[in-house]
């Protein structure tokens, strides 16, 4: 593969060059014979593909006398943030493979090198273009395309023997084959993804920016896209509304979804046996332009750090050559970028990779501009809204608007960290001079020498805990007072926290605000520790008698949903409230009730996540309370019944002032557990609709990590919380100490 | 004030029968006491009383009217329990008060009562402090004076003094039966110590094994015990026990047994029986005809009396004696004793009931 035509005059005279330095000191310095430039290459392939990158880089391993390139396998979901975090340090790889959305952030923070005019544009003509466009940021081509991914139409043959057209057939054959009652659906895809709705937008000729390159949402095209979605989810109602986790894949498989819209992974998900076909989106009637979705395209690309910036060119080009691709096409089952490729009769004869080659012309390059990332979350939550009804498109894509304006407010200015630097050295310095002068204390000195052992016994622990505990909660805290964007850290002084708490950016009843979310947290955690509060202690006083029968066996039932993991349980009642698939619903309806859309509403929304947080948070307050009884004497009960105590009365106030002292540790524990019950309110709600049933965790969670990367922000929140819980404690300690009883 | 009447009270659990059937009548103002070994079923009795066990068989009344069906609140019944069941989380004050607030007296009444009670009982000065900063003597009495707050219509306690130590327990037994003579209410009163029974009660009940074995005044008890049982338990040092065998003589019977030789004047049945004997009715005598002979074993001086342990024939009988005629007999000498013919107590063998003379009086 490698032939010495093709590689670069460099590389043969350096090539050249060795041999000649191994001829001078033949015998002296052996090892300099074999000595070749060592690349790094990450990818986070697996399975067939993997093998087959593999297999072509061992071919160029043997094959190559002056390049090694060790490839590392790199996990998917660690593969940005490890590789943002080596590469500026210099020990990130010299070349690495990953999805070509990312590059614009990665050449602005210096991590990408732009690889434009080193490779001839005659060996460029290999690849569609449509893959080259997308490597292409600020005119400048960043990398070289190894596969392509889009969206395109499946279709269960039995149920659909020729695949529609237009979109008004599609319609038409949908409606025929949609049967609610039965979970029938004529059209599956996740209408509140916007990943997906993005086909529909650019086939209503809609955009994503304006022409100076600013993200612009509420457009006309982009609003009757919008309404051409909603009206097949909410009028023709051939798609289901709520299409989550593996859904896609369940419905087709059970036969139950006669057309999907899915990617190239879909293909790998599909059971063997089903009989069924793919197509091209179909055209819309509408504007008569086909759907283009987003293409993403695998691209191999160049570390701005790398010190082997030919060899690497070198090993780009030959990990993107015809007989690579063949071989990632044959054995990693990928859609590959060469055009050559797809006419081998392996790839050509394949109708499914014809299918995704033809729809390759209808589609738009994923944006690779960093301002995409301030897109995702406003636009998701637009779909959201209109798909369950909550707003019209219009209203919707305005909303979305403001919305990205917000996130896309600069950072706040750097600060000057020296007040900062002064202030915690005069602290420290505190706790430095308290510390030496407790140590002068004689007995202080004594009590340390008489316990030396004791002091020995407890270091490995008291060290592991300040690795373990004290470590990362110093770092958060160190964050909270920096901005980070674009992978860098600026210090920004306590500015953060002001715009947490002086709700700056949006209206203190907005969701996002911090004081509606310390609200909702507040009765979120006072409703439900009261919950737990009230069943513990009632189901623990029914199993206490000796009449129930089978007590034994209750009292594990009900421990159950405490030994349960709780995201376990989390998802399970997630799933339970689903709008069309969930029990409740079910339930409602056998009932003759309307079913209810449980996440668009916030009290339904917020109830969901009681019931499921109520489920878990029981059986720990019975448990409490079964112990606490079994140190109450009967006797105390029969005394006061004597004394003319009815049992309410008898356990007012005789039991309850008894299990106090057991039951108030509890419910400060409780109380911090479910202040911060992030599992349950990130599955279930998952803060729907639109945030309002976000608490303060899951909220600092969502800025961290759905918001465009807040860190800082996310950390004021973190500690925020911090001291809301370490105030609360301190308030109810005197409760816990052991008071008049 | 009130009399309390129990007709047919049974209680099983499960499979076991705790007690068959119970007829007792409780006149007003009497203070009796349920005595018997533990597991007799007396505490059955109280808690069945109170309330707080449901009898399986038969009818509890109190002054007339059946109370069986009733929630222990509707019985106005007080009730003192062994382990003093104070509130630990009140205050003496608050505990006395407690049944009155919960029936909601006005609070100007609660406060004269709780402060005359706790003037009755001494409690006065420890009205404020918490049931664990009070010895037992003085739980013991707060718990009384929970009773006694109340003004029921019939006081019930269950083993009260069974936890203190036996000084205090003297000490307190007669203040009991000081309050009952100053209250003059309606006691139940259940104990296995025949101490106590014998001290306080008008009216003791023995039980065994669910069954009533006597019911009687103390007196009546110790001086004609029905059964075997009842005069083994009431009476301390216990009665003495002798198998004897009695013949026709004469007009009279014999009574014979190893180092027994005894005529009586009157008729028994003839036969096997159980010849008893309390040990103060042991009276050492020098005559050589005195009908009793046996061997000095032991002798316990216990200030101005002594026991004097020995064994006629086999048995081991023990005799209570002045310490100065104590103090004449060595271990192993041999000892005679004459016995008052009143003091003689027989037997069946088998039943172990009292048997009786001049029933041949025909």
């Amino acid at each position: 593969m490698l032939d010495d035509e093709r590689r670069p005059a460099s590389v043969r005279t350096s090539r050249r060059f060795a041999f000649a330095l191994a001829l001078l000191v033949v015998g002296g310095f052996p090892s300099l014979v074999t000595a070749r430039t060592t690349l790094t290459l990450w990818h986070s392939y697996q399975g067939d593909e993997r093998k087959a990158l593999e297999t072509s880089v061992a071919r160029l391993n043997e094959r190559s006398t002056t390049i090694r390139v060790n490839s590392l396998w790199v996990p998917y979901s660690a593969f940005i943030r490890r590789l943002n975090q080596a590469i500026p340090r210099g020990h990130g790889p010299d070349l690495f493979i990953f999805a070509h959305e990312h590059i614009g952030n990665w050449v602005e923070s210096g991590r990408l090198q732009p690889i434009e005019g080193a490779v001839p544009t005659s060996e460029l003509d290999r690849f569609f273009p449509e893959t080259l466009a997308a490597l292409r940021y600020d005119d400048k081509l960043c990398g070289l395309p190894l596969a392509f991914k889009n969206l395109v139409l499946f279709y269960n043959r039995k149920l659909v023997p020729t695949p529609p057209k237009s979109f008004d057939e599609l319609i038409r054959i949908a409606k025929r084959l949609t049967r609610h009652e039965e979970h029938r659906y004529g059209l599956v895809f996740k209408s509140t993804d916007f990943y997906v709705h993005a086909a529909f937008l650019f086939g209503f000729g809609g955009t994503l920016f304006d022409e100076r390159g600013r993200p612009r949402l509420d457009t006309p095209e982009n609003v009757r896209s919008l309404e051409f979605v909603r009206d097949l989810v909410r009028r023709e109602q051939i798609v289901p509304r709520n299409v989550a986790g593996d859904l896609i894949t369940k419905l087709f498989n059970a036969g139950l979804a006669a057309m999907v819209i899915n990617g190239p992974w879909f293909l790998g998900e599909i059971k063997a046996g089903l009989d069924f076909g793919v197509a091209p989106l179909p055209v819309l009637s509408q504007s008569g332009r086909p759907p283009r979705p987003f293409v993403t395209v695998d691209g191999i690309f160049l570390s701005a750090k790398s010190n082997h910036r030919a060899a690497a060119i070198e090993v780009m080009r030959a990990l993107t050559s015809d007989d690579a691709a063949f071989l990632r096409a044959t054995l990693g089952k990928q859609l590959v970028a060469n055009r050559a490729v797809h006419r081998r009769p392996e790839v050509r004869d394949d109708p499914k990779a014809r299918v995704f080659r033809q729809q390759l012309r209808d589609t738009v390059p994923m944006p690779n501009v960093p301002a995409m990332r301030f897109v995702w979350e406003p636009a998701n939550r637009a779909l959201r809204k209109v798909m369950r009804g909550a707003a019209e498109p219009r209203a919707a894509l305005t909303e979305a608007q403001k919305r990205i304006r917000m996130l896309m407010q600069p950072p706040p200015p750097p600060a000057n960290p020296v007040p900062y630097a002064i202030v915690l050295g005069l602290l420290l310095l505190g706790a430095v001079a308290l510390w030496i002068r407790r140590l002068a204390q004689p007995q202080m000195r004594r009590a340390m020498r008489e316990n030396r052992a004791a002091y020995a016994f407890a270091a490995p622990a008291t060290i592991t805990l300040l690795g373990l505990l004290i470590t990362p909660f110093v770092m958060g805290a160190v964050v909270a007072f920096f901005a980070y964007r674009n992978g860098a850290f600026t210090f920004v002084g306590a500015r953060n926290f002001v715009d947490v708490l002086l709700s700056r950016e949006v209206g203190l009843t907005d969701p996002l605000s911090f004081y509606y979310t310390f609200a909702v947290t507040v009765l979120w955690t006072a409703l439900n520790v009261a919950a737990h509060l009230v069943i513990g202690v009632a189901l623990a006083m029914a199993l206490r008698d000796k009449w129930v029968k089978l007590r034994a066996f209750y009292r594990v039932l009900f421990i159950l949903p405490w030994a349960v993991p709780n995201y376990i349980t989390a998802l399970v009642w997630r799933g339970i409230f689903d709008e069309e698939f969930g029990s409740m619903n079910a339930l409602l309806q056998a009932l003759g009730a309307e079913p209810v859309n449980w996440f668009s509403h916030f009290w339904t929304s917020f109830a969901a996540n009681m019931v499921t947080n109520m489920w878990l948070g029981f059986p720990f307050m019975m448990v409490v309370t079964l112990g606490a009884l079994q140190a109450i004497p009967s006797d105390l009960e029969e005394a006061a019944a004597v004394d003319g105590a009815s049992a309410a009365q008898r356990f007012r106030h005789v039991v309850l002032p008894l299990l106090a002292p057991a039951l108030i540790p509890a419910v400060i524990m409780g109380t911090v557990w479910t202040f911060n019950m992030f599992n349950v309110i990130y599955l279930v709600s998952g803060g729907e609709p639109d945030g309002s049933t976000e608490i303060l965790i899951s909220e600092a969670y969502k800025w961290a990590f759905d918001r465009y990367e807040r860190y800082g922000y996310a950390s004021a929140y973190a500690l925020l919380i911090f001291f809301i819980l370490l105030g609360y404690s301190r308030l109810t300690r005197r409760l816990r100490e052991p008071g008049r009883t | 004030m009130a009399s309390v009447t129990l007709r047919g009270v049974g209680k099983d659990f499960g499979a076991t029968t705790i007690l068959p059937s119970i007829d007792l009548e409780i006149a007003d103002g009497t203070f009796l006491v349920l005595v018997g070994p533990s597991g007799c079923g007396k505490s059955t009795v109280l808690r069945i009383v109170a309330g707080l066990e449901a009898a399986t068989r038969g009818d509890v009344a109190i002054d007339g009217e059946s109370v069986t069906d009733k929630k222990p609140r509707d019985r106005d019944v007080a009730m003192v329990f062994q382990s003093y069941a104070l509130y630990p989380h009140m205050t003496v004050r608050e505990n006395l008060a407690f049944a009155l607030r919960l029936r909601k007296d006005p609070q100007a009444a609660i406060d004269a009562r709780v402060a005359e009670v706790g003037e009755m009982l001494g409690l006065g000065a420890l009205l404020e402090r918490f049931p664990r900063q009070l010895s037992g003597g003085q739980r013991q009495r707060v718990a009384m004076g929970r009773a006694i707050v109340r003004r029921p219509r019939v006081f019930l306690f269950d083993e009260p003094l069974s936890t203190l130590d036996a000084a205090l327990r003297g000490k307190l037994r007669v203040e009991l039966k000081r309050l009952h003579q100053q209250l003059k209410s309606t006691m139940i009163y259940v104990t296995h110590d025949q101490i106590e029974a014998m001290t306080l009660a008008d009216q003791i009940v023995v039980l065994n094994g669910g069954v009533i074995q006597q019911h009687g005044t103390p007196d009546e008890l110790y001086r004609r015990p029905a059964n075997r049982f009842v005069a083994g338990f009431i009476g301390s040092p216990p009665m003495n026990f002798l198998d004897v065998e009695i013949a026709k003589d004469g007009d009279g019977s014999a009574m014979r047994a190893p180092g027994l030789e005894l005529r009586l004047p009157e008729r028994w049945p003839e036969g096997p029986a159980v010849l008893g004997l309390r040990p103060n009715d042991l009276v050492p005598s020098d005559d050589a005809a005195a009908p009793l002979s046996g061997e000095v074993d032991v002798v316990e001086p216990i200030g101005w009396e002594a026991h004097l342990h020995g064994r006629i024939g086999e048995t081991p009988v023990c005799a209570q004696l002045t310490a100065d005629v104590a103090r004449r007999y060595e271990p192993a000498s041999t000892i005679r004793f004459d016995i008052a013919p009143r003091a003689l107590h027989l037997f069946d063998r088998d039943s172990g009931a009292r048997l009786s003379a001049e029933a041949q009086d025909a």
